[in-house]
């Protein structure tokens, strides 16, 4: 290849010396000409020590604070139309990192907590597993058949619409305070969740897909498996993910309002016995059962869309 | 099906769309087309955007009926979407869930052939159209080029009888397309098989075809109907500068430019 510090010839020239082909440069002569590093420094770099200590300082800020009891203190400077978004809290309701802990290690021997755990894990479990495969069906069903979405489209709609929460005192007459309550309040909530998404991605669907297939012969039942099903999978596994949050959720919500056992009804128990302690107790233990419910999705999310080059969204923590 | 009646014919075929309701526009899309196509002709359709010319590859396909006249492939009458036919478009509209490989194969796997089968047919497709190191990659990996070179060898796995092309090669930059073309006509013309291509673009017609007929602006007519006289196997970076090649490509321009508006 000529090189460039020469001058440049005339377009015209007669092509007396024409550059054959460059020899191919080794993988080790490329590696050659990059700066060295370690194989240290690069994970240093993946690390991003700033944003670790960033996330270290914020745990600890947000620790101090509640620990140091500023928080319950309150700061009566700040009023924003009369209103105090930081009131003093009487010492009777205040909370601390400490009690909470102090909370768990009391209780997670016990045999009852764990039924409690358990009570409300299977709750959630089985409201969003039918939620989810009643959505994904109506989804799809909505989403391929023009004629059915054009009969029920509306009356999905209207019910949707309506706050399902509000139905909570029927479905407890009709189904009792056990925990089949519950699971019918969830599903209540959660197949929407699942069925909206669906029926909007099938709808979504790249035609030319679909037509390339077409004209290689395709059936509707191979059009369905070999590109609809693949091409919606990634937003029914979002509303997946949005649903099982919301799941549990449902369940707390449920037991809190009426139940024999479950996180929720010891919950509201510790509060009513102004044990506040007790309450931040719960609310980490679900927060840890919420991220086990994100972990199982995110492992199916990672199978299902291996094909997808942009894994980000599947991440949940990284440190 | 009677091999000595032309691969594709077209008579008297009109297609309107719209219409439906008495207060709606129908749009005459295209208008009385005559055409008769020997098997084995590399036949290039040029016109004006609009001119109707996908309408008649998707009546060729079998993806939309003539509104009048008749639509037949050696003699028969189109009906609805067939196997032997290879449709390709200006995206390379592959499956991104699917590697390479998987995706030349799509085709193979709805008409059931058997996995060594169909893995031996991709590998030779993909070596052929110089892929073979990215066969399990997926397109969301690739370049456009390579992507359409994917396609290219999706369309023609199931080794159809009529390949029919929408532009293939208008989403590439200039100097891909020449690749792209080269190794196109060179499977071309060992494959010999029947190709309806459309184009916007008259020096890819004149390089490629045998044969270029032009459009009118909606509705479409065909304007003219001309014979490539260039000897093959062509070798296209060379063929652009040919005199005979010039000569031809301005004379269809002449024509299409009374035609753009």
């Amino acid at each position: 290849m000529k090189s460039s510090d020469e001058s440049p010839r005339e377009a015209d020239m007669s092509g007396d010396e024409i550059a054959g082909v460059a020899a191919p440069i080794s993988q080790e002569e490329i590696r050659a000409m990059l700066p060295s590093q370690s194989i240290w420094q690069y994970r240093l770099r993946k690390i991003d020590i700033p944003v670790q200590l960033g996330r270290i300082a914020l745990i600890l800020a947000i620790w101090w604070v509640w620990w140091s009891e500023t928080i319950w203190n309150g700061w009566d400077a700040i009023s924003i139309f009369g209103i105090q978004p930081l009131p003093n809290v009487n010492v009777v309701f205040r909370a601390s990192p400490g009690g909470a802990l102090d909370y768990i290690s009391r209780y997670l021997p016990e045999r009852l907590f764990w039924t409690d755990c358990w009570v409300t894990v299977k709750e959630a479990m089985v409201g969003f597993l039918i939620a989810s495969v009643l959505g994904i069906i109506a989804g799809l069903a909505l989403g391929s058949f023009n004629r059915l979405s054009k009969i029920f489209g509306p009356f999905v709609i209207a019910i949707n619409a309506m706050p399902k929460i509000a139905f909570l005192p029927l479905i407890l007459v009709v189904y009792g305070v056990g925990e089949m309550s519950k699971v019918v309040l969830i599903v209540s909530i959660s197949f929407f969740i699942v069925q909206v998404p669906t029926q909007a991605a099938v709808s979504l669907v790249d035609p030319d897909l679909l037509m390339v297939s077409r004209t290689m012969g395709a059936s509707n039942i191979q059009l369905f498996r070999k590109v609809t099903l693949p091409a919606i999978s990634p937003a029914i596994i979002g509303g997946l993910r949005l649903a099982a949050i919301i799941s549990i959720q449902g369940a707390i919500f449920g037991e809190i309002f009426a139940s024999k056992r479950g996180l929720g009804q010891r919950l509201i128990m510790s509060a009513n016995m102004l044990d506040y302690d007790g309450l931040f107790a719960m609310v980490f233990v679900l927060a840890l059962i919420a991220l086990l419910f994100n972990g199982v999705i995110g492992r199916f999310e990672r199978y299902f869309l291996r094909w997808q080059a942009n894994q980000q969204s599947s991440q949940v923590i990284s440190f | 099906m009677d091999k000595q009646a032309p691969a594709v014919e077209l008579k008297d075929v009109s297609l309107i769309f719209g219409g439906d309701h008495p207060a709606d526009d129908a749009v005459l899309a295209v208008h009385k087309i005559n055409l008769a196509i020997p098997t084995g002709q590399f036949v290039a359709v040029v016109g004006p955007s609009g001119c109707g010319k996908t309408t008649i590859l998707n009546m060729l396909a079998g993806l939309i009926p003539a509104t009048t006249g008749s639509v037949r492939r050696y003699g028969s009458e189109i009906t609805g979407p067939g196997d032997d036919i290879g449709y390709m478009l200006a995206r390379a509209a592959l499956s991104p869930w699917r590697t390479a490989r998987k995706n030349v194969e799509l085709g193979m796997e709805i008409q059931g052939v058997p996995k060594n089968e169909r893995n031996a047919k991709s590998k030779e497709l993909l070596q052929r159209l110089r892929l073979e190191d990215f066969a399990d990659s997926f397109p969301s990996q690739l370049s456009q080029g390579m992507n359409q070179r994917v396609a290219i060898a999706r369309t023609l796995a199931l080794n159809p009888d009529l390949w029919l092309m929408d532009e293939p090669f208008g989403a590439l930059d200039a100097q891909t397309r020449l690749t792209v073309q080269t190794e196109f006509i060179e499977l071309w013309e060992s494959e010999g098989k029947t190709v309806i291509f459309v184009t916007h673009d008259l020096e890819e017609a004149v390089l490629l075809a045998d044969r270029v007929i032009v459009m009118t602006a909606r509705p479409g007519r065909i304007k003219s109907d001309t014979i490539i006289d260039l000897p093959r196997p062509r070798v296209l970076d060379e063929l652009r500068f040919d005199e005979k090649f010039k000569k031809a490509e301005h004379r269809l321009w002449s024509e299409l430019r009374d035609e753009i508006v």
